[in-house]
């Protein structure tokens, strides 16, 4: 949708979905009967998940109608390879055997690499999009309305996206290393992205705007 | 009788809220026909048939094309045969788009 794809295939995403599903519950079932062979299965299905997600990502990609990506769908895709990296991370503890402080990095990045990076990435399209439904949507053809990319520049992603991934890289790599000053720098970093990113989500949403529609609502 | 034309005009007021192309350019309307005196008969397709602004899009072009003189009534009916494709976007939409 946000790239205008057409005509690339979608089988692939029924195996996603199947591969998630089976690599979750084995690693909920290892985890509780302490399986190591389950483990590894269950890490498996998941890197081929998102092995598979990534080719999907490609097709869409390769049949996209938009040419400029917006920062937000790179960063999405970023999330993505991240998500595969965090999985690799943690397949090769389960080989290395490590310490708490590496395994406490590989669900580090693996959560704010993965989740965080998408569903902020994704919320700087859909958000906004919700406000304009609620918003404009009625006024859609009667009169000029402002569009989706004027509720917030997509461009002013851009940064704070970049210092998010910037500031889990320093996070994740200083936690596995046990250098202290280069984990707090990145978890600064990330906190002054995730704060920047807030005071974004509260500009599209327009708070004094949130209290007379909810009066209204009354 | 309703100018067709008008209609038309009146259609290119109502953009797609996240591409930022009105319907027409965008080739989302596949016929504009007047069945009998002042009824107006719209189909009209979605660039997805996921598309989130399905109903906004819709109702933006009933309302749009009945502002056109002589219109009574307005029929819109979304269409997904032919599926639309980037072909049907006028060159302005794609140069837009960076085709």
């Amino acid at each position: 949708m946000f790239t205008l794809s057409h005509g690339y295939p979608t089988h692939r995403q029924t195996w996603i979905l199947a591969l998630a599903h089976v690599s979750l519950w084995l690693l909920i079932a290892a985890v509780w009967i302490s399986a190591g062979p389950l483990l590894w299965l269950g890490a498996t299905c998941g890197a081929a998940a998102f092995v598979v997600q990534l080719l999907d990502i490609r097709e869409i990609l390769k049949n996209r109608m938009r040419k400029k990506l917006e920062p937000s769908v790179r960063t999405a895709v970023l999330g993505t390879i991240a998500g595969l990296v965090g999985v690799g991370f943690l397949i090769a503890r389960l080989g290395l055997r490590g310490g708490l402080p590496g395994w406490q990095s590989v669900v580090t990045f693996y959560l704010l690499g993965w989740i965080t990076l998408t569903v902020m990435s994704y919320a700087y399209k859909i958000v906004p999009f919700l406000i304009w439904t609620k918003r404009y949507s009625r006024l859609a053809g009667r009169q000029k309305t402002p569009l989706i990319a004027d509720l917030i520049n997509p461009n002013r992603a851009r940064p704070v996206l970049c210092a998010f991934a910037a500031g889990l890289v320093m996070l994740t790599t200083g936690a596995a290393g046990e250098w202290p000053i280069l984990a707090v720098a990145g978890s600064i970093l990330l906190g002054l992205a995730i704060l920047t990113f807030c005071a974004h989500m509260v500009a599209v949403i327009d708070v004094r705007q949130v209290g007379k529609e909810l009066r209204l609502d009354d | 009788m309703i100018d067709l034309n008008e209609v038309r005009a009146k259609l290119k007021q109502v953009y797609d809220p996240e591409i930022g192309v009105n319907v027409v350019d965008l080739g989302l309307i596949y016929k504009i026909e007047e069945p009998e005196e002042g009824l107006l008969h719209i189909e009209m397709t979605m660039t997805t048939p996921g598309c989130p602004a399905h109903d906004t899009l819709r109702d933006a072009v009933e309302w749009a094309a009945a502002q056109a003189f002589g219109v009574g009534v307005v029929k819109v009916d979304v269409v997904w045969d032919p599926p639309w494709s980037p072909e049907m976007m006028s060159p302005e939409a794609r140069a837009f788009l960076g085709m």
